[in-house]
């Protein structure tokens, strides 16, 4: 319950920074994805059935305030914390260290790939590579360059309700 | 199966999760409006959250910019600084430019008054002492410029080059003491000796008595002293002294060049000539009474009260009873009557 208490009010944080003060002080389109940062914690600390739920809401969450096609990015969070579970099998990473900013980077990719994938078959193949590569790409530097302080804090909200 | 599905729940999970986002996705794609119960929900949750933080944001932006903003404005008045100190400068080039320009140019029309080799200079250097009167310019004799040559501006005479080097020459002006010029008035035609004075002016001496002479008078070269071309600009007569009783009078005359501002001469390379005569003075000029004086006065500083007034400068009076006679005028030191066409070269 604490998990996912802990885990909804970083949401509602991560969004919140999201839709309102980073763009506020950020260029446009260079406002990191704190959520998905959120779901690559969630994969590399959260392995069970709760962590596969609270990814695809998360990612419904992010539907709902951005874009129009529901539940393209509640896909591409699933497929991320798929991902990120299947490599937390074999790597072990502590805190914002450079392993988690690679996986990160990674995650970020696959978010991409994911959600141009589905929507180039949903939308009968719309060409929409380019631009999701470039976007791609910069999605994945600006997570991973936030991947550091966003792990900080998981972590401190995570001693602070004695989950840690 | 039931143990399969145990061991791998999260990969079916996920795989469901994944087929429900895939279902979500395939059923909302193309349609204008969403029916989206759970978002609904979200979006009525977050929007007082966003609203506040928006609130919050917009103060943070604000602080932000203007952080932001002094520091650009810091960088931009750095960046303005050196522009209009680069403007400032490129400004005064211009104007300094603009003057030369102006007067060249007026050098240029004064070369197409007269006939004869003029050669342009830059004037380089003033006298080193307050005591003569002398420039330095850019032309000597690798551009035969000689000793003894006229040297000219456009407002009237300067002097005459008394010391040649390869490429540089000294001027004597006409307000040095050393130096002389046969001169005549152009209104009367009075001949006379134009000298230069201690303070910087001129005078004029060896002007008959009986020759009228008004303040205001242009005095002008006679031409007869060889060196300087005829009728040109010397200056004009500020004050008359009709003081003494000599056969001379004597008159202060303000040189036309301002030998303070000269920047470039003219040089004559041998013999000059006046192609045009000057414009005539104004005929409105008044006089000022007291610029003419024709009291005798004592030459030296006012004496101390209580003592004896000095002699008057002059021959020795007469013994008490007889009328003084009055000085012709000169200074301590000049020669008694000097023909009127003494050559300045001479001096």
């Amino acid at each position: 319950m604490r998990w996912t208490l802990a885990s909804a009010a970083a949401a509602i944080l991560a969004m919140l920074l999201q839709t309102t003060v980073l763009p506020a002080l950020l260029p446009r389109g260079f406002v990191p994805n704190l959520l998905l940062v959120l779901v690559v914690w969630l994969g590399l600390r959260q392995r069970g059935v709760g962590g596969a739920v609270g990814a695809f809401l998360l990612g419904y969450f992010l539907d709902t305030f951005s874009g129009t096609i529901l539940g393209m990015n509640a896909f591409a969070f699933t497929a991320v914390y798929l991902g990120v579970y299947l490599v937390g099998r074999t790597l072990w990473t502590e805190g914002g260290g450079p392993m988690a900013v690679a996986v990160v980077f990674a995650a970020a990719l696959l978010h991409a790939a994911a959600a141009v994938s589905l929507t180039w078959l949903v939308e009968a193949g719309a060409p929409i590579w380019h631009h999701a590569w470039r976007y791609g790409l910069l999605e994945a530097g600006l997570a991973a360059l936030v991947t550091p302080a966003v792990f900080v804090f998981l972590g401190w909200e995570q001693r602070l309700l004695g989950l840690a | 199966m039931v143990e399969f599905l145990r061991r791998n729940r999260v990969l079916v999970s996920t795989l469901v999760l994944l087929a429900l986002g895939a279902a979500l996705v395939v059923g909302t794609v193309g349609q204008r409006l969403r029916e989206d119960r759970l978002g609904q929900l979200f979006l009525e949750l977050m929007s007082p959250l966003q609203q506040a933080t928006t609130a919050v944001s917009q103060v943070l932006e604000d602080g932000w910019d203007s952080v932001f903003g002094v520091l650009r404005a810091r960088g931009e008045a750095g960046r303005l600084r050196e522009r209009v100190g680069e403007l400032e400068r490129r400004t005064s080039r211009l104007a300094e430019a603009e003057l030369e320009n102006a007067r060249l140019r007026a050098l240029l029309d004064f070369r197409e008054t007269l006939a004869g080799d003029l050669l342009a200079a830059r004037v380089i250097a003033r006298d080193a002492t307050a005591l003569s009167r002398t420039l330095t310019i850019d032309r000597g004799t690798s551009d035969g410029v000689d000793n003894g040559a006229a040297v000219l501006a456009p407002e009237g005479i300067v002097g005459h080059v008394f010391l040649a080097s390869a490429n540089a020459a000294r001027v004597l002006l006409i307000t040095d003491h050393n130096s002389g010029v046969d001169a005549v008035v152009q209104r009367t035609r009075a001949r006379g000796i134009v000298e230069g004075t201690v303070d910087g002016r001129c005078g004029l001496k060896f002007v008959k008595r009986t020759e009228d002479l008004l303040v205001g008078d242009p005095v002008l070269t006679s031409g007869l002293d060889g060196m300087f071309p005829r009728s040109t600009p010397i200056g004009r007569i500020v004050m008359v002294d009709k003081r003494g009783q000599g056969l001379f009078q004597y008159a202060t005359v303000e040189p036309a060049v301002d030998f303070d501002r000269l920047e470039e001469v003219l040089v004559a390379r041998g013999q000059v000539e006046r192609m045009v005569e000057p414009p005539a003075p104004p005929a409105d000029e008044e006089v000022p009474e007291e610029a003419v004086s024709e009291e005798a006065v004592p030459f030296g500083p006012e004496p101390p009260p209580g003592e004896p007034a000095p002699v008057p400068y002059g021959p020795e009076p007469p013994p008490s009873g007889a009328p003084a006679p009055r000085g012709d005028g000169r200074r301590p030191g000049e020669g008694a009557a000097a023909p009127p066409t003494a050559p300045a070269a001479a001096r």
